[in-house]
């Protein structure tokens, strides 16, 4: 019995005295220089990969200590918004998150020091009087050579000061059945989800359905309510190109008044509502009127209610914007180029009282509202499909294209059962939002199935919090941009789909043009450790490597002692004899 | 062994080992047994002698991992281990019946009465639908169950331990069987019950002319009962006689053995006498005589040689070795 | 449930506007949705006005699906019995069939042979069984489709239909029968060593008979019991199945709304499903009474 009990005995003392030893050695000072912990989506499982595999170990290496803290989602959102203080007074160091690269950076604000959340984006915090002036003249900039100017000064500037650091652009990738022609305007012309916009310029397809996989319901039929998918039913005003430029779609020209007071458009002669019925301002007028009644629930009532004060219709063809104050900005065109912005049929809509227009029929099946756009709804089951047809009238203006008859969605949540489906050849294409680089490789050997990849609004990244003591430092955050090997990440976890990145704004974006090209910040030690001692650490006070610490010298004795005495213990035991 | 008057069923030289994980179990070590016609046959053992295990080697219901290795059961001149699974069939509940040990148990729960006794006439005997009802209500009748008509509809669970037992007997016996085998019929029940059941199963035996298989540990009830005895002991026949004889002048160490166990009030004793030690594991029987270790005059050769069952005089056979030696010697108890 | 509901971190707006779409809108436009919804009313208000309503016979608006929820439950939970009552059935036939038969013949090849199969059938994940066999039917040997309830775009026929339905039915009641077979034979099993048995078999009977009468009948109340608990599980156990093979149906809905915090959706499934196992277990326990003469109501 004895010789039983003493072997667990044993390996309890030496597993005590080991904690003992490891606490004693944690608490060993020298190793870093302090430490921060960022907090991570737990389910965004390549953004831990990024972290583990290509941020943790070079800022190590530099002496800073990393804590990984995964949550969930929408704990992390909430932190975001609310938190100011850093980690250990209850708040976050940095947030590893993606970033939103779809617009300018004057429409969020992100980097204005008046743009405080909860109201504003600038979760950073970061307050720059050079940055609030350069946002400030580019919002009322209209020349776009001088605005570019301005912008690419503010690009500098966040470049060098680094608020938030970005590490890559995510770039969609479209998975679509061989033989399939057309599919460049996915690369291009849709960041986001509206499939229906992109299927009037695909050829090539087997009958007269194009169908693809979505892994979400869409929901609303009218664009003012949310904008999932309504893009190819109801065109806008304005719309954007793929530099994120504004162009013209159902205005033919515009013009701003002297002193930028009113906004007059010149609407296009030639549109029809797919009913037949002629295309003209009183739509205009009745939809921005909508948008703008409180009893509606449009999203973008604030938005446009702090920009516009009244809307004129001097005919049927022209459109008279009266501008407030805050409106008199070339920012307006963009957020008339918004999803939220799809121009209604006033004919059959304008009997319906806004306050139940969300609710009413047009809004809840589909068909019911004529379109300007190439495609309408004509089925709508939720969680199955959404099926789509060609609008007669189209096209017209400067399109051209005629897709296939119908477009339809099928609703799979599963990304690997949507993957089958493509393999099977059940759908012609599935929807970026799956995600499937991660099955680059997969795909790419598949001779049925091709690939294309595409620009999206999203870009991976870490928001800093300024208000940690340490990181408040820009030489820190210059040091801890220097050890985030993004490119590596991109080809080994990426498939080199995407591209590394140190600068918040869209690699294709008009005010990109002639920025110099070379713009990431690149994984560099040396220069990180350099930017380390800028902000005034000194490598020879950290060298855990070479100092004798007595604490681990003590450490080993005991476990050595313990380990022998043990050894001794149990041989002596089993040898005596019974 | 001999038997005046016509023989109903004959065993010889019976084995049903179970072939378990750990070993062979010999629980029928190569017995012979006979029963006469309109006769009560007592098998008497303690319990794990392998009474039971005979009783279900005649109607050939020995599950696994059992098996009937040797012998034959001659039943009215036909071996009944040559006869195949549907010949079984009818011969089972039809010319052999029996009844168990637990009343409680036996009766199927979910379906009523007559309907268990109905099944049994429905499967072996050509009466018209119509009729069975009645027949199954006579039956009733026979074997004392009051207010039968009534009573046939009603579901097991209505029914006391003694009523249960009328239901299985009525059921063993609703096709007239040649032979019941009764497997420790009254164990279960209350003494003035018990008495009951034995005074039906007389009366059975009687007016049916039925034989009977009656094991019992109860030799009290063998004595009221049997016309002929068989002792068991670890698988093997020890001693087989008629009643009288048995009671009168046992011949066996253990048929002694048990009979000084039973309380007597005619005869003054100080105490009970018991039989030390416990019935073998039969996974690991002892060589020789199973019953040497226990035995109170056991010499060298009982553990050596297994003693054969010898006809010693008319009626009356006997295995043991000693036994024209122990009238001369005093036992000792404690082995 | 509510309360629990209302403690999940991010309220649906944060969710759906942030998460989604993207964080174009300003806070001040997210309040705005909020009070529209009256998401900014305290809790116990919502809890009331929720109360009141259902009581009604109105749960709600979807925030996410902009649709009444009754009727959104409604079609979708109807998906899924579509899809499971084949599926329980099949089980349940499945099951007690193989379930007997491997007891009857204990300890033999059969039952080794139903016993590993069972156990396989049971402890495979339906997600990872239901790609493979997608995999299998669908992308290499184009048999089955892959998924959805009937081809899209094309007048629905009940050819087409039952083929959507043969992978996810049966692998649903794969999975079921080899539960019900291992919990019929351990039934059967305890049967079998019955008394009553003997006396069937002593009174002549077929061993058919036997089994399928007087055995069967015993062992199927424990099985009814656990089965109806089963439903259950299988209820729950429908959103992966219905995942794999994008079946409209009410186990996804309600993955779906709970993942985007659309509460009057997930608490209108809650009332729906419970009522639905509650009508379940009503029917165990009157077929019980029906099953055994020892029970009267």
């Amino acid at each position: 019995m004895k010789k039983k009990t003493s072997v667990p005995i044993a390996c309890m003392v030496l597993l005590s005295v080991f904690a003992l030893y490891s606490s004693i050695a944690q608490a060993s000072p020298d190793e870093y220089f302090f430490k921060v912990v960022i907090t991570i989506d737990a389910a965004d499982t390549t953004g831990l990969e990024f972290l583990q595999g290509y941020a943790v170990p070079g800022m190590k290496e530099i002496g800073i200590d990393v804590e990984i803290d995964p949550v969930e989602y929408t704990m992390q959102m909430e932190m975001l918004r609310t938190q100011r203080k850093p980690y250990a007074e209850g708040g976050w160091d940095i947030q590893s998150t993606y970033l939103d690269i779809f617009s300018d950076p004057d429409q969020t604000l992100q980097y204005h020091s008046e743009s405080v959340p909860p109201q504003g984006f600038n979760y950073m915090d970061y307050r720059s009087a050079d940055s609030d002036q350069l946002l400030e003249t580019g919002m009322s900039t209209f020349d776009p050579d001088e605005r570019r100017e301005v912008y690419q000064e503010f690009y500098k500037l966040i470049l060098d000061e680094l608020p938030v650091i970005p590490f890559y652009t995510v770039e969609g990738l479209h998975p679509f059945r061989a033989g399939i022609e057309g599919i460049e305007t996915y690369a291009g012309e849709r960041v986001a989800n509206d499939d229906a916009w992109c299927a009037q310029f695909l050829t090539g397809i087997e009958g007269d359905t194009f169908h693809y996989a979505w892994d979400w319901d869409l929901d609303r039929f009218l664009p003012t309510f949310g904008y999932a998918s309504t893009e190819g039913m109801f065109m806008r005003v304005f719309g954007t190109n793929i530099d994120g430029s504004v162009r013209p779609d159902l205005a033919e020209t515009w013009e701003w008044a002297e002193g930028h007071s009113t906004l007059t458009i010149h609407l296009r002669e030639d549109v029809k509502w797919s009913d037949g019925v002629p295309f003209n301002s009183t739509d205009v007028k009745y939809t921005y009127e909508l948008i703008m009644n409180p009893d509606t629930g449009s999203p973008d009532y604030t938005r446009m209610t702090t920009m516009i004060s009244s809307i004129e219709t001097p005919d049927a063809h022209t459109v008279v914007l009266n501008i407030l104050p805050e409106g008199r900005s070339p920012a307006l065109e963009e957020v008339l180029s918004w999803r939220g912005m799809g121009i209604l049929p006033a004919h059959v809509l304008a009997d319906v009282p806004a306050e139940e227009l969300s609710e009413s029929v047009y809004n809840q099946e589909p068909g019911l509202v004529p379109v300007t756009g190439p495609y309408n709804m004509i089925e709508a089951n939720t969680g199955e499909y959404y099926k789509w047809e060609r609008n007669p009238e189209w096209p017209w203006g400067p399109w051209t294209t005629i897709g296939p008859k119908y477009v339809i969605c099928h609703v799979i949540s599963e990304k690997a059962s949507a993957l089958a489906a493509l393999e099977a050849g059940e759908v012609h294409h599935i929807s970026w939002w799956y995600a499937a680089e991660t099955h680059y490789e997969y795909l790419e050997a598949n001779p049925d199935i091709q690939l294309t990849t595409g620009l999206t609004d999203k870009a991976d990244g870490l928001f800093i919090n300024l208000n940690h003591p340490i990181l408040c430092n820009k030489w820190v955050r210059k040091a801890i941009a220097n050890a985030i090997n993004s490119e590596a990440y991109v080809d080994d976890v990426r498939y080199g789909i995407g591209y590394p990145t140190s600068l918040p704004i869209r690699r294709v974006y008009w005010t990109m043009e002639d920025f110099p090209e070379n713009h990431l910040i690149p994984y560099n030690l040396a220069e990180a450790k350099a930017n380390m001692e800028k902000a005034g650490f000194d490598y020879d006070w950290l060298n855990p490597t070479t100092a004798v610490n007595p604490l681990y010298v003590g450490g080993f004795l005991v476990v050595g002692i313990a380990v022998g005495a043990t050894i001794v213990f149990v041989i002596t035991r089993v040898r005596k004899p019974r | 062994m001999t038997e005046e008057g016509e023989k109903l069923l004959s065993i010889k030289d019976l084995k049903t080992h179970f072939f378990t994980e750990r070993g062979v179990v010999k629980a029928v070590d190569g017995i012979n047994l006979e029963i006469g016609k309109g006769k009560i046959l007592g098998l008497v053992g303690e319990s794990g002698s392998g009474k039971t295990v005979t009783a279900l080697s005649i109607v050939r219901l020995v599950s696994y991992p059992g098996k009937i290795l040797n012998g034959y059961i001659l039943f009215q001149n036909e071996n009944l281990l040559e006869k195949n699974e549907r010949e079984m069939r009818h011969i089972r509940g039809n010319r052999i019946s029996m009844i168990f040990q637990d009343p409680m148990s036996c009766l199927n729960p979910v379906f009523t009465v007559g309907d268990q006794v109905a099944e049994a006439i429905r499967l072996h005997q050509d009466i018209p639908r119509s009729e069975i009802e009645q027949s199954v209500v006579n039956i009733f009748e026979k074997v004392g169950i009051p207010d039968a008509k009534k009573r046939l509809k009603e579901h097991p669970h209505k029914f006391s331990g003694g009523m249960r037992q009328r239901v299985m007997i009525a059921m063993a016996l609703s096709c007239h069987p040649d032979l019941l085998i009764a497997d420790e019929p009254t164990t279960n029940l209350d003494v003035t019950i018990q008495l009951q059941i034995l005074n039906l199963m007389r009366k059975i035996k009687r007016d049916f002319k039925t034989s009977i298989l009656l094991i019992t540990h109860d030799l009290g009830v063998i004595a009221e009962m049997a016309d002929h005895v068989a002792v068991m002991y670890a698988g093997k026949i020890m001693e087989y006689s008629d009643v009288v004889e048995v009671f009168s002048n046992p011949l066996h160490p253990y048929t002694k053995a048990l009979l000084e166990s039973v309380p007597r009030l005619d005869v003054e004793t100080r105490r009970l006498r018991v039989i030390p030690g416990t019935v073998p594991e039969l996974l690991n029987p002892p060589d020789g005589c199973r019953f040497s270790p226990r035995c109170a005059y056991t010499r060298e050769v009982c553990r050596k040689e297994v003693p054969p069952l010898i006809e010693i005089k008319r009626g009356h056979s006997v295995a043991c070795l000693r036994m024209n030696d122990i009238d001369t010697e005093r036992g000792d108890n404690n082995v | 449930m509510f309360l629990l509901a209302y403690l999940a971190p991010g309220d649906p707006v944060t969710v759906f506007y942030l998460s989604r779409i993207g964080g174009r809108y300003s806070h001040a436009e997210l309040d705005y949705i909020r009070q529209m919804l009256g998401l900014d009313q305290p809790i116990h208000i919502q809890y009331f006005r929720w109360i009141w309503r259902m009581i009604q016979g109105d749960f709600g608006q979807s925030y996410i699906w902009n649709q009444p929820v009754l009727p959104l439950i409604r079609s979708s939970i109807l998906n899924t019995l579509r899809m499971m009552i084949p599926a329980f059935v099949l089980s349940i036939l499945f099951g007690i069939v193989t379930g007997v038969i491997s007891a009857a013949k204990q300890y033999s090849k059969t039952d080794h042979i139903v016993m590993a199969s069972s156990l396989l059938m049971w402890s495979m994940p339906w997600f990872w069984s239901g790609l493979m066999a997608i995999y299998i039917f669908s992308v290499y040997l184009h048999l089955l489709p892959t998924g959805g309830m009937y081809t899209f775009g094309q007048p629905p026929t009940v050819v087409d239909q039952i083929s959507h339905l043969i992978m996810p039915v049966l692998l649903y009641a794969t999975s079921g029968a080899g539960f019900i077979t291992r919990l019929t034979r351990s039934c059967m099993l305890e049967v079998l060593r019955e008394d009553y048995i003997m006396t069937a078999r002593m009174k002549g009977l077929k061993e058919r008979v036997v089994i399928y009468k007087h055995a069967l009948r015993n062992a199927i109340l424990p099985v009814v019991t656990v089965v109806s608990l089963y439903v259950s599980y299988l209820v729950g156990g429908a959103a992966v199945i219905e995942f794999v093979f994008a079946w409209p149906g009410v186990g996804r809905l309600a993955v779906l709304a709970a993942t985007q915090r659309d509460y009057p959706v997930v608490l209108g499934i809650n009332m729906v499903v419970a009522t639905v196992v509650l009508i379940a277990l009503l029917i165990a326990d009157i077929s019980y009474a029906y099953l055994d003469p020892r029970i009267r109501y």
